[in-house]
């Protein structure tokens, strides 16, 4: 049966659907804030009318290489390409600055697909018994995994402990705003916003913090930072650093992995998890952050294990693992292939998309590098005209995840934070653990105390939660043990809460941040009064917690300003080099085209922003600006309308055209 | 050069804006010389069809099997647009084509049942779902009831005066509490967010009890092989279970029926335009009566269950009095 799958997914005609879709996923998947959902999603509506193998193969080899095109992005440009990515960027840009993107890609390349294949492979040999671990983690186990990955918080954030706690519960409070998913019934924080009533999604968010902050620093810095990167560099060398690092594959592959069998944990997750596991074991990990190559390893991994890890419960269940993998369920159906158990039983067709799965993996393994110093001509483009290409795409991918206009705002408004939280030296990483995990920390921490009708023993009953709790709590104390001299000087970093991280010139604005973030707490404490009980008790420990982080960080850097008020005590560095577009200005043209959109339209706020920021950020090429801005315009229309999505219209054009 | 540049850049301008309005307007253009033709006034532009939940899903499924076809059957050439708005259990999309123009270009598909939940929770603010027109169904599909098979609850009796948890999607939440009243279980709701997250719930013993769309949950007892036990079904009889699944009347249950009846039906925001009212109607009857509709539905494993006119108005006040019945046992919100 397997040979018979491969050679079904092998014919002229499915070999030819194959590369197409692998095309098509890299360029989705290389254009910043178009992922895999959206990948996937659009292409679904063209398979309805395609012979069942060779439409199955088309969308795996789009899930494929989508994945694996978001990491271009996130390694050339600091952009993650969707949010599987986003650890990518940690060490893959400082790479590309480095002068080493071509290594960087060649590891990203063969790192995903070796991640892929050992979830594929655990696929098509264990299927089943994975299938059976799904029927023993339940919600008591899924609560304790949230806390374990809490607890990475704790490593993202060496160094910057109490800065990292506080923004990890402000990425949780973050989480809250919406329909409660406990009862239903609260709408938290929304302050009769309809749109927020939905939550904040992981897309928008991602974006906003990694992707808008990013093109901000692109604006002020001018120029792609750092020494020229032309990928020049092999691709293949990058090969070579990921063969030299089998320990980190077999860490990151089963993290990924793990996560992905695991539904609605998400591709995100298992990037940024593998990539802080990795940091606290690698014996490079003082070079993390810096251009480490096994963090790009890690990352690269984790996110490739995952994302075949998801089809797991999808095919074996018939639970979605990610949003993907429902869509992906969903062509399977339709083609007339029932997911579960009986998956294999459904004639040759299941075994033709298992091989599709694995040819979708090597497809992107040998197109992936040739499109790589393809795609990578896009590094050449001056800054004042790739910043704002950038920008409209985010605002495009922002818009698309929901169809909310006011999507976009958000993307901005959360943009704007992150930058101003990352000037000021706080971990912006640990915000996006606490939006990701608040949901599931919540939802599953009420499911588990309904499975006892209002017990706390439920977690007392549970063996696998108990060892999870167990393993938590070593991964958080085992570094104060680890050495004795190291515990006592661990443990006066810790109680000093990063005495030697406050840096005087951020200390204003770091003092304003708390106070910010303490005013909107106690906001939200008030507003939280009228829900039920069940919507806001996870409401109420986190901001406790909190004002618990930020009163003592607030006394001490209040003291600390009282100590330097020395005549002279206050000169610090040299003035910065003058930006080319400050941050302010920046901040304005979003905000401006933001509202542009609801005005105009999108398509005529993209050109006319694409047009007055590249004019602004000092490109003077009249012609280029006209035909740039022409040429956004006829993108975005032809992308809407090839891919039926219907972009805002624009108040004034709804006047005239109603 | 100044004047020049002044001018190629108001070209440029002109042309931006000439591209927008060809997005946007190229319908019309079309329609206009249609209209001299003294063809039918309505439909003028592409009409939207907001599925309140994500891509890939049943809804999602439903819509796109049926716009093609109601395209086919409108008195002219447009195109039927598929949009997913998801967000807070459907109310975000739902929101969104009840404060559209009523003028049959925004359309939505609903359940009047989830509707009429949310509204008494107090979830619709200033909506009133009541006064939505109701175009056509869909299908309408009965509830499935199951239990983890060699659990506690081994049948229907066992159940009375025991703490029961009952999985809650949002749009099941009414024949919970009824199947709970009528079995006289107390029942705590548990939110899960799809049928076989909540099935593998229930056969993990996590759960007492999952009730959901008929098909999509006997699906679920194939999947998890013998682990689930259905017990009850809600809504009268599906043709794809077998017999030996009975129904509430035929349990002899103090229970209505129609509670556990989620229809998916094709709404408009209140007082619709009565042209474009009447055309939907037609075209969307002839369409899910069309046999590609009911070909593609069966394919995706769903049973087409076309109503229109008069019966369809019927059915949907009838499920409006349904909530008043049970709006008591609906908790509320802030």
């Amino acid at each position: 049966m397997w040979l018979d799958g491969f050679v079904g997914a092998l014919s002229s005609e499915n070999i030819i659907w194959l590369f197409l879709g692998t095309f098509l996923g890299l360029i989705i998947g290389v254009l910043p804030a178009l992922g895999a959902n959206f990948g996937v999603a659009l292409m679904l509506p063209f398979t309805f009318g395609l012979d069942p193998a060779a439409a199955l193969i088309f969308l795996c080899a789009i899930h494929a290489s989508t994945n694996y095109g978001d990491s271009i992005a996130s390694i050339l440009l600091n952009v993650p390409g969707g949010p599987g990515t986003v650890a990518t960027c940690w060490d893959g840009y400082p790479m590309a600055q480095q002068g080493k993107a071509g290594q960087a890609l060649g590891i990203a390349t063969l790192s995903s697909f070796i991640g892929g294949a050992i979830a594929w492979l655990s696929l098509a040999a264990l299927a089943k018994p994975i299938g059976e671990l799904a029927m023993i983690i339940g919600a008591p186990e899924y609560f304790m995994l949230g806390l374990m990955a809490l607890s990475l918080v704790s490593v993202a954030s060496r160094g910057e402990t109490a800065k990292g706690l506080i923004m990890a519960c402000f990425g949780l409070i973050l989480s809250t705003i919406g329909q409660d998913p406990v009862t239903g019934l609260a709408y938290r924080f929304t302050f009769g916003t309809l749109w927020l009533e939905a939550g904040i999604p992981i897309v928008v968010s991602t974006l906003g913090i990694f992707a808008i902050s990013q093109i901000i620093i692109l604006f002020e810095e001018g120029k792609i930072a750092g020494k020229a990167l032309d990928v020049q560099d092999s691709v293949l060398s990058g090969f070579k650093e990921v063969l030299r690092r089998p320990l980190t594959l077999l860490r990151s592959g089963v993290v990924g992995w793990f996560l992905g069998i695991l539904p609605a944990l998400g591709v995100a997750l298992a990037g940024i998890t593998s990539y802080l596991v990795e940091k606290n074991y690698s014996p490079e990990r003082e070079n993390f952050g810096k251009g480490a190559p096994g963090g790009v390893v890690a990352a690269e991994t984790g996110k490739g294990a995952c994302v075949v890890g998801d089809l797991i419960p999808t095919f074996t269940l018939g639970i979605p693992g990610s949003v993907t993998g429902a869509i992906l369920m969903g062509a399977l159906i339709i083609h007339g292939i029932d997911p579960g158990p009986r998956f294999l039983l459904s004639g040759d067709l299941p075994y033709i998309v298992f091989a599709g799965l694995l040819l979708g993996q090597l497809s992107y393994l040998i197109m992936g590098p040739l499109a790589c110093k393809l795609l990578a001509r896009v590094i050449f483009f001056p800054i004042p005209l790739l910043a704002p290409i950038i920008t409209v795409l985010c605002f495009l991918g922002a818009f698309t995840e929901r169809n909310y206009t006011f999507d976009i705002l958000l993307m901005v408004a959360i943009g704007i934070m992150s930058y101003g939280l990352g000037r000021i030296g706080y971990p912006v990483v640990c915000m996006v653990l606490g939006l990701i995990l608040g949901p599931i920390v919540e939802i599953n921490f009420s499911r588990s105390l309904a499975i006892d009708y209002g017990s706390y023993a439920i977690f007392l009953h549970r063996p696998i939660a108990l060892t999870l709790l167990t393993i938590t709590l070593l991964f958080l104390a085992w570094p104060y043990f680890k050495d004795r001299l190291g515990f006592l000087k661990n443990a006066g970093e810790a109680a000093t809460c990063g005495s030697d991280t406050s840096n005087k010139k951020h200390r204003p604005g770091e003092i304003a941040t708390l106070l910010a973030i303490g005013a909107l707490m106690a906001l939200f404490a008030w507003e939280a009064r009228d829900f039920n009980q069940a919507a806001r008790i996870f409401p109420l420990v986190v901001i406790i917690i909190t004002f618990m982080l930020i009163v003592p960080r607030l006394i001490y850097l209040i003291v600390l300003a009282r100590q330097n008020t020395k005549p002279g005590a206050a000169a610090e560095s040299g003035r910065e080099s003058r930006p080319l577009v400050p941050w302010t200005v920046t901040v304005t043209f979003f905000l401006i085209y933001v509202a542009l959109v609801y005005i105009l339209g999108f398509i005529l706020a993209s050109s006319l922003f694409v047009v007055a920021s590249a004019y602004y950020a000092g490109y003077r090429k009249w012609l280029i600006l006209a035909f740039l801005g022409v040429c956004m315009g006829i993108f975005t229309l032809i992308f809407a309308d090839a891919l039926s999505i219907i972009l805002p219209r624009g108040v004034i054009l709804e006047l005239l055209l109603p | 050069m100044v004047n020049r540049r002044k001018l190629f850049l108001g070209l440029v301008a002109l042309l931006l804006l000439a591209l927008s309005l060809t997005g946007c307007g190229s319908k019309q253009a079309a329609q206009g010389e249609a209209k001299k033709q003294s063809e039918p006034a309505w439909p003028e532009k592409d009409i939207v069809i907001i599925v309140p939940y994500k891509a890939g899903g049943g809804y999602d499924i439903k819509a796109r099997a049926v716009a093609p076809l109601i395209e086919k059957y409108l008195p002219k050439k447009i195109n039927v647009v598929v949009k997913n708005v998801p967000g807070a259990e459907a109310k975000v999309g739902t929101t969104e084509m009840a404060n559209s123009k009523p003028d049959g270009y925004t359309l939505a598909l609903v359940d009047p049942i989830q509707l009429g939940t949310m509204q008494a929770q107090g979830g619709f603010g200033s909506v009133d779902p009541r006064k939505f027109t109701f175009l056509g169904q869909l299908d309408a599909d009965a509830s499935l009831m199951v239990i983890k098979a060699g659990g506690k609850f081994t049948k229907l009796e066992d159940m009375k005066g025991q703490n029961m948890s009952f999985g809650m999607l949002g749009t099941n939440t009414l024949v919970n509490l009824a199947v709970a009243e009528a079995v006289g279980a107390k029942p705590t709701l548990v939110s899960y967010e799809s049928t076989p997250e909540g099935c593998l719930a229930v056969a993990r013993g996590d759960l007492d009890t999952w009730i959901a769309t008929a098909d999509t949950v006997f699906k679920q007892t194939k999947t998890l092989e013998g682990k689930l036990k259905p017990v009850l079904l809600v809504g009268g009889r599906s043709a794809q279970l077998p017999d030996s699944i009975k129904t509430a009347s035929e349990l002899g249950l103090k229970l209505d029926e129609s509670t556990g009846l989620c229809r998916v039906i094709i709404a408009g925001p209140a007082n619709l335009e009565p042209g474009a009212k009447k055309a939907l109607e037609d075209a969307i009857g002839k369409a899910t009566r069309d046999s590609q509709f009911t070909e593609t539905m069966k394919k995706a494993g769903y049973a087409a269950a076309p109503l229109g006119g008069d019966e369809l108005q019927k059915a949907v006040s009838d499920v409006f009095k349904l909530i008043d019945k049970y709006e008591k046992l609906i908790p509320k919100g802030k």
